[in-house]
Protein backbone atom coordinates (compact mmCIF):
# COMPACT_ATOMS: atom_id res chain seq x y z
CA UNK A 1 0.00 0.00 0.00
CA UNK A 2 1.22 3.18 -0.94
CA UNK A 3 0.59 6.26 0.80
CA UNK A 4 0.43 9.50 -0.49
CA UNK A 5 1.36 11.96 1.50
CA UNK A 6 1.09 15.43 0.19
CA UNK A 7 4.13 18.02 0.99
CA UNK A 8 2.23 21.19 2.70
CA UNK A 9 3.10 23.78 1.69
CA UNK A 10 4.67 26.29 4.38
CA UNK A 11 2.77 28.67 5.63
CA UNK A 12 4.52 31.61 7.49
CA UNK A 13 3.07 33.78 10.39
CA UNK A 14 3.30 37.35 9.96
CA UNK A 15 2.80 39.78 12.45
CA UNK A 16 1.58 43.41 10.98
CA UNK A 17 2.30 46.31 13.34
CA UNK A 18 -0.28 48.97 11.84
CA UNK A 19 -0.64 52.70 12.87
CA UNK A 20 -4.61 53.44 14.01
CA UNK A 21 -5.36 56.32 11.92
CA UNK A 22 -3.14 54.98 8.27
CA UNK A 23 -2.41 51.95 7.54
CA UNK A 24 -5.12 50.28 9.98
CA UNK A 25 -7.52 52.18 8.64
CA UNK A 26 -5.96 51.06 4.67
CA UNK A 27 -7.19 47.33 6.06
CA UNK A 28 -10.39 48.15 7.38
CA UNK A 29 -11.26 49.41 3.77
CA UNK A 30 -9.55 46.55 2.17
CA UNK A 31 -12.02 44.48 4.19
CA UNK A 32 -15.22 46.37 3.74
CA UNK A 33 -14.01 46.03 -0.26
CA UNK A 34 -13.54 42.67 -0.09
CA UNK A 35 -10.76 42.63 -1.27
CA UNK A 36 -8.68 39.79 -0.81
CA UNK A 37 -5.13 39.05 0.63
CA UNK A 38 -3.68 35.94 2.46
CA UNK A 39 -4.86 35.30 6.01
CA UNK A 40 -1.34 34.76 6.89
CA UNK A 41 -1.06 38.40 8.27
CA UNK A 42 -1.99 39.07 12.54
CA UNK A 43 -2.79 42.61 12.53
CA UNK A 44 -1.99 44.46 15.80
CA UNK A 45 -3.27 48.16 15.75
CA UNK A 46 -0.91 50.61 17.95
CA UNK A 47 -1.83 54.32 17.88
CA UNK A 48 1.16 55.81 15.99
CA UNK A 49 3.93 53.90 14.42
CA UNK A 50 6.19 55.90 16.19
CA UNK A 51 4.69 53.70 19.02
CA UNK A 52 7.10 50.53 18.10
CA UNK A 53 10.06 49.54 19.57
CA UNK A 54 12.34 47.20 18.06
CA UNK A 55 11.74 45.13 21.44
CA UNK A 56 7.75 44.65 20.34
CA UNK A 57 9.55 43.24 16.65
CA UNK A 58 12.02 40.80 18.17
CA UNK A 59 9.24 39.75 20.44
CA UNK A 60 7.42 38.91 17.70
CA UNK A 61 9.64 36.82 16.54
CA UNK A 62 10.53 34.72 19.67
CA UNK A 63 6.82 34.11 19.91
CA UNK A 64 6.86 32.43 16.31
CA UNK A 65 6.31 35.07 14.18
CA UNK A 66 8.47 34.22 10.53
CA UNK A 67 8.36 38.05 9.74
CA UNK A 68 6.79 41.12 11.04
CA UNK A 69 5.06 44.12 8.70
CA UNK A 70 5.48 47.57 10.23
CA UNK A 71 3.31 49.79 8.48
CA UNK A 72 2.46 54.07 9.11
CA UNK A 73 0.85 56.90 7.63
CA UNK A 74 3.08 58.34 4.61
CA UNK A 75 5.73 61.15 5.43
CA UNK A 76 4.17 64.41 6.79
CA UNK A 77 0.57 62.59 7.23
CA UNK A 78 1.72 61.23 10.51
CA UNK A 79 -1.59 62.24 12.77
CA UNK A 80 1.55 63.01 15.53
CA UNK A 81 2.91 64.95 12.65
CA UNK A 82 6.70 63.37 13.58
CA UNK A 83 5.70 59.92 15.04
CA UNK A 84 6.37 57.33 11.71
CA UNK A 85 9.68 59.52 10.76
CA UNK A 86 11.33 58.29 14.46
CA UNK A 87 10.22 54.37 13.29
CA UNK A 88 12.02 54.99 10.41
CA UNK A 89 14.91 56.02 11.55
CA UNK A 90 15.20 53.36 14.25
CA UNK A 91 13.78 50.75 11.96
CA UNK A 92 16.53 51.65 9.12
CA UNK A 93 19.29 50.97 12.37
CA UNK A 94 17.90 47.79 13.73
CA UNK A 95 16.99 46.58 10.23
CA UNK A 96 21.06 46.49 8.98
CA UNK A 97 21.51 44.45 12.47
CA UNK A 98 19.34 42.27 11.98
CA UNK A 99 20.87 41.79 8.67
CA UNK A 100 24.13 41.64 10.12
CA UNK A 101 23.79 38.40 12.90
CA UNK A 102 22.20 36.89 9.91
CA UNK A 103 18.60 36.91 9.60
CA UNK A 104 17.36 38.59 6.23
CA UNK A 105 16.31 42.02 5.93
CA UNK A 106 13.16 40.51 4.45
CA UNK A 107 11.77 39.35 7.18
CA UNK A 108 11.09 42.99 8.38
CA UNK A 109 9.35 45.11 6.03
CA UNK A 110 8.09 48.67 6.37
CA UNK A 111 5.28 50.56 4.47
CA UNK A 112 3.78 53.68 4.29
CA UNK A 113 -0.31 53.24 3.33
CA UNK A 114 -2.58 55.50 3.65
CA UNK A 115 -6.53 55.13 4.96
CA UNK A 116 -7.23 55.44 1.17
CA UNK A 117 -5.14 52.85 0.17
CA UNK A 118 -6.44 49.49 0.58
CA UNK A 119 -4.88 47.99 -3.17
CA UNK A 120 -1.31 49.04 -1.76
CA UNK A 121 -1.89 47.11 1.66
CA UNK A 122 -3.38 43.73 -0.21
CA UNK A 123 -0.02 44.04 -2.56
CA UNK A 124 2.20 44.73 0.09
CA UNK A 125 0.86 42.01 2.41
CA UNK A 126 0.88 39.24 -0.64
CA UNK A 127 4.51 40.98 -1.36
CA UNK A 128 5.49 40.28 2.62
CA UNK A 129 4.09 36.81 2.81
CA UNK A 130 5.36 35.62 -0.85
CA UNK A 131 9.01 36.99 0.01
CA UNK A 132 8.90 35.01 3.71
CA UNK A 133 7.44 32.01 2.10
CA UNK A 134 10.56 31.86 0.06
CA UNK A 135 13.22 32.04 2.89
CA UNK A 136 11.63 29.24 5.18
CA UNK A 137 10.26 29.41 8.92
CA UNK A 138 12.16 31.57 10.91
CA UNK A 139 14.31 29.58 13.64
CA UNK A 140 17.00 31.80 15.12
CA UNK A 141 14.94 33.77 17.41
CA UNK A 142 12.03 31.42 18.31
CA UNK A 143 12.24 30.51 21.72
CA UNK A 144 13.05 27.19 22.71
CA UNK A 145 9.57 26.03 24.42
CA UNK A 146 8.33 26.94 21.29
CA UNK A 147 10.06 24.95 18.83
CA UNK A 148 10.06 21.73 21.92
CA UNK A 149 6.21 22.32 21.16
CA UNK A 150 5.68 22.50 17.58
CA UNK A 151 8.43 19.20 17.68
CA UNK A 152 6.29 17.38 19.37
CA UNK A 153 2.90 18.35 17.77
CA UNK A 154 4.84 17.32 14.52
CA UNK A 155 5.66 13.78 15.50
CA UNK A 156 1.93 13.64 17.52
CA UNK A 157 0.91 13.94 13.76
CA UNK A 158 3.26 11.56 12.84
CA UNK A 159 2.95 9.00 15.38
CA UNK A 160 -1.74 9.40 14.58
CA UNK A 161 -0.85 9.02 11.08
CA UNK A 162 1.19 5.51 11.67
CA UNK A 163 -1.68 4.12 14.17
CA UNK A 164 -3.80 4.59 11.07
CA UNK A 165 -1.36 3.10 8.39
CA UNK A 166 -0.86 0.25 11.08
CA UNK A 167 -5.32 -0.30 11.46
CA UNK A 168 -5.51 0.07 7.76
CA UNK A 169 -2.91 -3.14 7.05
CA UNK A 170 -4.58 -5.44 10.00
CA UNK A 171 -8.16 -4.40 8.20
CA UNK A 172 -6.37 -5.25 4.97
CA UNK A 173 -4.97 -8.49 6.59
CA UNK A 174 -8.21 -9.68 8.08
CA UNK A 175 -10.36 -8.86 5.28
CA UNK B 1 53.47 49.94 33.46
CA UNK B 2 53.22 53.21 34.21
CA UNK B 3 53.75 56.44 32.04
CA UNK B 4 56.19 58.45 34.70
CA UNK B 5 55.61 61.67 32.67
CA UNK B 6 52.24 62.00 32.48
CA UNK B 7 51.43 60.76 36.60
CA UNK B 8 54.31 62.97 37.36
CA UNK B 9 51.37 65.31 35.58
CA UNK B 10 47.94 64.26 37.34
CA UNK B 11 50.08 64.66 40.57
CA UNK B 12 50.61 68.20 39.71
CA UNK B 13 47.14 69.05 39.07
CA UNK B 14 45.66 67.23 41.62
CA UNK B 15 47.95 69.01 44.32
CA UNK B 16 46.71 72.24 42.59
CA UNK B 17 42.73 71.44 42.63
CA UNK B 18 42.71 69.13 45.62
CA UNK B 19 40.56 71.22 47.90
CA UNK B 20 37.92 72.26 45.05
CA UNK B 21 37.12 68.49 44.33
CA UNK B 22 35.14 65.61 46.65
CA UNK B 23 37.39 62.63 45.57
CA UNK B 24 39.17 61.62 42.70
CA UNK B 25 38.22 58.72 40.62
CA UNK B 26 41.45 57.29 38.66
CA UNK B 27 43.54 54.35 38.28
CA UNK B 28 46.23 52.52 40.23
CA UNK B 29 48.39 49.94 39.24
CA UNK B 30 50.11 46.64 40.00
CA UNK B 31 51.88 44.30 37.45
CA UNK B 32 49.42 44.01 34.51
CA UNK B 33 46.47 44.28 37.22
CA UNK B 34 44.48 47.70 36.32
CA UNK B 35 41.96 48.99 39.22
CA UNK B 36 40.21 51.62 39.91
CA UNK B 37 41.59 53.86 42.76
CA UNK B 38 39.12 56.39 45.16
CA UNK B 39 40.99 58.82 46.92
CA UNK B 40 40.29 62.03 48.64
CA UNK B 41 43.79 63.58 48.77
CA UNK B 42 44.59 61.90 45.40
CA UNK B 43 47.32 59.62 46.19
CA UNK B 44 48.18 56.59 44.45
CA UNK B 45 46.76 58.15 41.04
CA UNK B 46 48.79 56.39 38.02
CA UNK B 47 48.52 56.80 34.64
CA UNK B 48 49.06 53.58 33.60
CA UNK B 49 49.89 52.12 29.59
CA UNK B 50 47.41 48.91 29.94
CA UNK B 51 43.76 48.72 29.49
CA UNK B 52 42.34 50.78 31.96
CA UNK B 53 38.66 50.11 33.11
CA UNK B 54 36.47 52.77 32.18
CA UNK B 55 35.33 55.12 35.36
CA UNK B 56 32.48 57.18 33.87
CA UNK B 57 30.28 54.22 34.97
CA UNK B 58 31.16 55.30 38.77
CA UNK B 59 29.66 58.76 38.04
CA UNK B 60 26.18 57.11 38.07
CA UNK B 61 26.44 55.71 40.90
CA UNK B 62 27.91 58.87 42.33
CA UNK B 63 25.04 60.79 41.00
CA UNK B 64 22.31 58.32 42.54
CA UNK B 65 24.11 58.76 46.16
CA UNK B 66 24.43 62.77 45.72
CA UNK B 67 20.70 62.69 45.06
CA UNK B 68 19.22 60.60 48.33
CA UNK B 69 21.88 62.87 50.47
CA UNK B 70 20.37 65.28 49.18
CA UNK B 71 16.78 64.57 49.58
CA UNK B 72 17.85 63.55 53.49
CA UNK B 73 19.41 66.85 53.73
CA UNK B 74 15.81 68.46 52.69
CA UNK B 75 13.96 66.56 55.38
CA UNK B 76 16.97 67.50 58.02
CA UNK B 77 18.06 63.84 58.53
CA UNK B 78 21.50 64.83 57.88
CA UNK B 79 24.09 67.22 57.29
CA UNK B 80 24.84 69.24 54.13
CA UNK B 81 26.09 66.99 51.60
CA UNK B 82 29.21 67.48 49.75
CA UNK B 83 28.38 69.69 46.61
CA UNK B 84 31.78 70.05 45.31
CA UNK B 85 32.66 68.36 41.99
CA UNK B 86 34.44 64.69 41.55
CA UNK B 87 37.88 64.60 39.82
CA UNK B 88 37.93 61.99 37.01
CA UNK B 89 40.52 60.67 34.57
CA UNK B 90 39.31 59.94 31.17
CA UNK B 91 40.84 58.74 27.93
CA UNK B 92 39.56 59.45 24.67
CA UNK B 93 37.27 56.64 24.47
CA UNK B 94 35.88 57.08 28.13
CA UNK B 95 35.73 60.80 27.34
CA UNK B 96 33.45 60.58 24.79
CA UNK B 97 30.88 58.35 27.02
CA UNK B 98 31.40 61.12 30.01
CA UNK B 99 30.15 63.86 26.85
CA UNK B 100 27.09 61.53 25.91
CA UNK B 101 26.13 61.37 30.11
CA UNK B 102 26.43 65.28 29.67
CA UNK B 103 24.93 65.70 26.67
CA UNK B 104 21.51 63.49 28.18
CA UNK B 105 21.40 65.61 31.44
CA UNK B 106 22.43 62.60 33.74
CA UNK B 107 25.62 63.95 34.73
CA UNK B 108 25.54 68.01 35.25
CA UNK B 109 28.85 69.13 33.94
CA UNK B 110 29.79 70.98 36.56
CA UNK B 111 29.09 67.85 39.16
CA UNK B 112 32.86 66.47 37.46
CA UNK B 113 36.31 68.25 37.24
CA UNK B 114 37.48 65.97 34.34
CA UNK B 115 41.58 65.34 33.84
CA UNK B 116 41.58 64.24 30.70
CA UNK B 117 44.50 61.97 29.05
CA UNK B 118 45.40 62.10 25.38
CA UNK B 119 45.50 58.47 24.98
CA UNK B 120 48.76 56.73 23.06
CA UNK B 121 46.68 53.24 22.62
CA UNK B 122 46.89 51.09 25.53
CA UNK B 123 48.51 46.94 25.67
CA UNK B 124 46.54 44.72 25.79
CA UNK B 125 47.04 42.45 29.46
CA UNK B 126 45.72 39.35 27.72
CA UNK B 127 48.33 39.69 25.01
CA UNK B 128 51.32 40.44 27.30
CA UNK B 129 49.72 37.37 29.58
CA UNK B 130 49.50 34.93 26.32
CA UNK B 131 53.30 36.35 25.72
CA UNK B 132 54.77 35.44 29.29
CA UNK B 133 52.48 32.06 29.48
CA UNK B 134 50.85 33.52 32.43
CA UNK B 135 53.84 33.53 34.83
CA UNK B 136 53.60 35.45 38.25
CA UNK B 137 51.57 38.41 36.46
CA UNK B 138 52.31 40.82 39.54
CA UNK B 139 55.79 40.99 39.38
CA UNK B 140 55.51 41.52 35.31
CA UNK B 141 56.88 44.94 34.38
CA UNK B 142 57.05 46.75 30.68
CA UNK B 143 59.42 49.23 29.22
CA UNK B 144 58.70 50.88 26.17
CA UNK B 145 61.17 52.24 24.01
CA UNK B 146 60.10 53.91 20.07
CA UNK B 147 57.45 51.51 19.34
CA UNK B 148 59.18 48.24 21.02
CA UNK B 149 58.31 46.98 24.17
CA UNK B 150 60.25 44.80 26.08
CA UNK B 151 58.72 43.08 29.25
CA UNK B 152 60.67 42.24 32.33
CA UNK B 153 59.83 39.77 35.35
CA UNK B 154 61.51 40.22 38.48
CA UNK B 155 64.40 42.27 37.17
CA UNK B 156 65.21 39.95 34.10
CA UNK B 157 64.18 41.00 30.27
CA UNK B 158 62.01 37.91 29.74
CA UNK B 159 60.36 39.15 26.32
CA UNK B 160 60.69 41.68 23.46
CA UNK B 161 57.86 42.44 20.88
CA UNK B 162 56.77 45.53 18.54
CA UNK B 163 54.06 47.68 20.24
CA UNK B 164 51.39 46.63 17.58
CA UNK B 165 51.63 42.90 19.04
CA UNK B 166 50.30 43.47 22.31
CA UNK B 167 48.37 47.00 21.71
CA UNK B 168 44.48 46.11 22.57
CA UNK B 169 42.49 45.27 19.44
CA UNK B 170 39.93 48.59 20.03
CA UNK B 171 42.94 50.63 19.79
CA UNK B 172 44.11 49.99 16.20
CA UNK B 173 40.46 51.19 15.38
CA UNK B 174 40.19 54.26 17.04
CA UNK B 175 39.88 57.54 15.30
CA UNK B 176 39.67 59.95 18.50
CA UNK B 177 42.17 59.24 21.05
CA UNK B 178 41.64 62.97 23.04
CA UNK B 179 38.49 63.47 25.21
CA UNK B 180 36.39 66.01 23.87
CA UNK B 181 35.51 67.20 27.05
CA UNK B 182 38.39 68.04 29.64
CA UNK B 183 39.18 70.57 32.30
CA UNK B 184 43.00 70.19 32.35
CA UNK B 185 44.19 68.07 29.81
CA UNK B 186 47.61 65.88 30.56
CA UNK B 187 50.28 66.24 27.89
CA UNK B 188 50.23 66.94 24.24
CA UNK B 189 47.05 65.93 22.47
CA UNK B 190 47.94 62.73 20.10
CA UNK B 191 47.54 61.88 16.53
CA UNK B 192 44.83 59.54 15.77
CA UNK B 193 46.02 55.92 15.54
CA UNK B 194 44.22 55.17 12.46
CA UNK B 195 46.44 57.34 10.96
CA UNK B 196 49.31 55.96 12.85
CA UNK B 197 49.02 52.13 11.79
CA UNK B 198 47.03 52.98 8.79
CA UNK B 199 43.88 51.38 9.34
CA UNK B 200 40.66 52.22 8.21
CA UNK B 201 38.10 52.35 11.44
CA UNK B 202 35.62 49.61 10.82
CA UNK B 203 38.33 47.26 9.21
CA UNK B 204 36.25 44.48 11.69
CA UNK B 205 32.96 45.66 10.53
CA UNK B 206 33.31 46.01 7.09
CA UNK B 207 35.78 42.18 6.66
CA UNK B 208 32.57 40.56 8.75
CA UNK B 209 30.40 42.21 6.68
CA UNK B 210 31.29 40.55 3.61
CA UNK B 211 30.31 37.14 4.65
CA UNK B 212 27.79 34.77 3.84
CA UNK B 213 24.29 35.67 5.66
CA UNK B 214 24.69 32.37 6.69
CA UNK B 215 27.74 32.61 7.71
CA UNK B 216 27.20 35.77 10.04
CA UNK B 217 24.06 33.76 11.42
CA UNK B 218 26.51 30.90 12.28
CA UNK B 219 29.33 32.47 13.30
CA UNK B 220 26.47 34.53 15.47
CA UNK B 221 24.89 31.87 16.78
CA UNK B 222 27.51 30.22 18.12
CA UNK B 223 28.70 33.35 19.86
CA UNK B 224 25.39 33.53 21.35
CA UNK B 225 25.27 29.97 22.42
CA UNK B 226 28.26 30.66 24.55
CA UNK B 227 26.57 33.60 26.68
CA UNK B 228 25.53 32.78 30.28
CA UNK B 229 23.34 35.87 30.93
CA UNK B 230 26.02 37.41 33.66
CA UNK B 231 24.89 40.79 32.49
CA UNK B 232 28.04 41.95 33.23
CA UNK B 233 28.52 43.84 29.45
CA UNK B 234 25.00 45.76 31.13
CA UNK B 235 26.59 46.63 34.33
CA UNK B 236 29.87 47.95 32.99
CA UNK B 237 28.80 50.02 30.40
CA UNK B 238 28.49 54.06 31.41
CA UNK B 239 25.39 54.60 29.37
CA UNK B 240 23.45 51.52 30.90
CA UNK B 241 22.02 53.59 33.25
CA UNK B 242 18.20 52.94 33.78
CA UNK B 243 17.91 51.17 37.26
CA UNK B 244 15.31 49.48 36.04
CA UNK B 245 16.35 47.50 32.87
CA UNK B 246 14.12 46.21 30.24
CA UNK B 247 15.63 42.62 29.97
CA UNK B 248 16.37 41.91 34.01
CA UNK B 249 12.79 40.58 35.25
CA UNK B 250 14.63 40.74 38.24
CA UNK B 251 14.47 44.14 38.79
CA UNK B 252 10.88 45.07 38.02
CA UNK B 253 10.80 44.72 42.03
CA UNK B 254 7.77 42.45 43.33
CA UNK B 255 6.50 43.71 46.63
CA UNK B 256 4.04 41.61 48.89
CA UNK B 257 1.74 44.16 47.52
CA UNK B 258 1.73 43.84 43.94
CA UNK B 259 -1.46 42.32 42.96
CA UNK B 260 -1.90 39.00 40.91
CA UNK B 261 -3.21 40.91 37.95
CA UNK B 262 -0.03 43.19 37.84
CA UNK B 263 2.19 39.98 38.26
CA UNK B 264 0.46 38.62 34.76
CA UNK B 265 0.28 41.76 33.48
CA UNK B 266 3.90 42.77 33.82
CA UNK B 267 6.23 43.11 31.07
CA UNK B 268 8.30 40.46 30.56
CA UNK B 269 10.07 40.65 27.23
CA UNK B 270 12.56 38.31 27.73
CA UNK B 271 13.08 35.35 30.04
CA UNK B 272 16.14 34.78 32.73
CA UNK B 273 16.66 31.31 30.65
CA UNK B 274 20.09 31.52 28.98
CA UNK B 275 19.32 29.73 25.42
CA UNK B 276 20.92 30.82 22.13
CA UNK B 277 17.34 32.56 21.07
CA UNK B 278 16.92 34.48 24.17
CA UNK B 279 20.65 35.02 24.24
CA UNK B 280 20.72 37.07 20.75
CA UNK B 281 17.36 39.00 21.64
CA UNK B 282 19.08 40.13 24.71
CA UNK B 283 22.25 41.32 22.63
CA UNK B 284 20.12 42.81 19.99
CA UNK B 285 18.16 44.95 22.40
CA UNK B 286 21.07 45.99 23.92
CA UNK B 287 22.88 46.87 21.09
CA UNK B 288 19.56 48.95 19.77
CA UNK B 289 19.33 50.78 22.58
CA UNK B 290 23.08 51.86 22.78
CA UNK B 291 22.82 52.74 18.74
CA UNK B 292 24.17 56.38 18.91
CA UNK B 293 24.89 56.31 22.51
CA UNK B 294 28.05 53.96 22.46
CA UNK B 295 31.45 55.44 21.92
CA UNK B 296 33.05 51.99 21.60
CA UNK B 297 35.13 51.78 25.04
CA UNK B 298 35.38 48.34 24.59
CA UNK B 299 34.17 47.70 28.44
CA UNK B 300 31.77 45.14 27.86
CA UNK B 301 34.04 43.21 25.60
CA UNK B 302 36.82 43.35 28.03
CA UNK B 303 34.80 42.22 30.98
CA UNK B 304 33.09 39.59 29.15
CA UNK B 305 33.72 36.04 30.75
CA UNK B 306 33.22 34.33 27.66
CA UNK B 307 34.62 36.48 25.08
CA UNK B 308 32.01 37.24 22.99
CA UNK B 309 33.41 39.90 20.58
CA UNK B 310 30.16 42.21 21.22
CA UNK B 311 32.35 44.73 20.06
CA UNK B 312 32.20 43.46 16.72
CA UNK B 313 28.50 44.45 16.87
CA UNK B 314 28.66 47.52 18.57
CA UNK B 315 31.21 49.20 16.02
CA UNK B 316 28.62 48.00 13.40
CA UNK B 317 25.75 49.91 14.75
CA UNK B 318 28.33 52.98 15.37
CA UNK B 319 29.03 52.45 11.38
CA UNK B 320 25.47 52.84 10.33
CA UNK B 321 24.74 55.24 12.78
CA UNK B 322 27.31 57.24 11.20
CA UNK B 323 26.77 56.23 7.44
CA UNK B 324 23.51 57.40 7.44
CA UNK B 325 22.45 60.03 10.18
CA UNK B 326 26.67 61.60 10.25
CA UNK B 327 26.04 61.61 14.08
CA UNK B 328 28.89 60.22 16.08
CA UNK B 329 28.24 59.76 19.61
CA UNK B 330 29.66 61.98 22.14
CA UNK B 331 31.01 63.96 19.74
CA UNK B 332 27.75 65.64 17.31
CA UNK B 333 24.96 67.95 19.15
CA UNK B 334 21.48 66.07 19.70
CA UNK B 335 20.32 62.82 20.53
CA UNK B 336 20.00 60.44 17.52
CA UNK B 337 17.20 58.63 17.78
CA UNK B 338 15.49 61.52 19.76
CA UNK B 339 15.40 63.68 16.02
CA UNK B 340 13.75 63.00 12.74
CA UNK B 341 13.98 64.37 9.11
CA UNK B 342 12.58 64.03 6.26
CA UNK B 343 15.26 63.00 4.38
CA UNK B 344 16.49 60.03 6.61
CA UNK B 345 16.83 57.10 4.32
CA UNK B 346 13.94 55.77 2.43
CA UNK B 347 15.18 53.39 0.02
CA UNK B 348 13.81 49.68 2.09
CA UNK B 349 10.62 50.83 2.64
CA UNK B 350 7.90 49.15 0.66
Amino acid sequence: MVISVEKEEFEPKIVAFLCNWCSYMGANMAGTNRMKYPANVKPIRVMCSGRIDPLFILHAFHKGADGVLVSGCHPGDCHYIKGNLFMRRRISVFRKLLEYIGIEPERLQVSWVSAAEPQKFTSVVSKVVKDVKELGPLERLKSADLLDAQRKLKSKEKGIAGNKTEKAEKAEIEG
Amino acid sequence: MIDEKASKEVEKVVDDVKNNVKYFIGWGVEGLDVFPVFSEDGEGLTCPEIETPNLVVFLNDEKCRFKAQEEQYKRGKCEEPDRRPVGIMVRGCDGRSLAMLIQENIIPRDSVFIIGIPCKGVLDPKKISNRIRGRDEKNVEIKEDKDNISIFLNDEKIDECKKEEVLAGKCFECNHPNPPVFDVLIGEKQSAPTIKYKKDEYRDVKSFEEKDIKERGNFWDEQFSKCIRCFACREVCPLCYCRECVVDPVKLALTPFTKAKDKANKPRWISRASETSENAIYHLTRAIHLAGRCTGCGECERVCPVDIPLLLLMKKVEKDVEEMFDYKSGLSKGSLFGNASENDPNEFIL
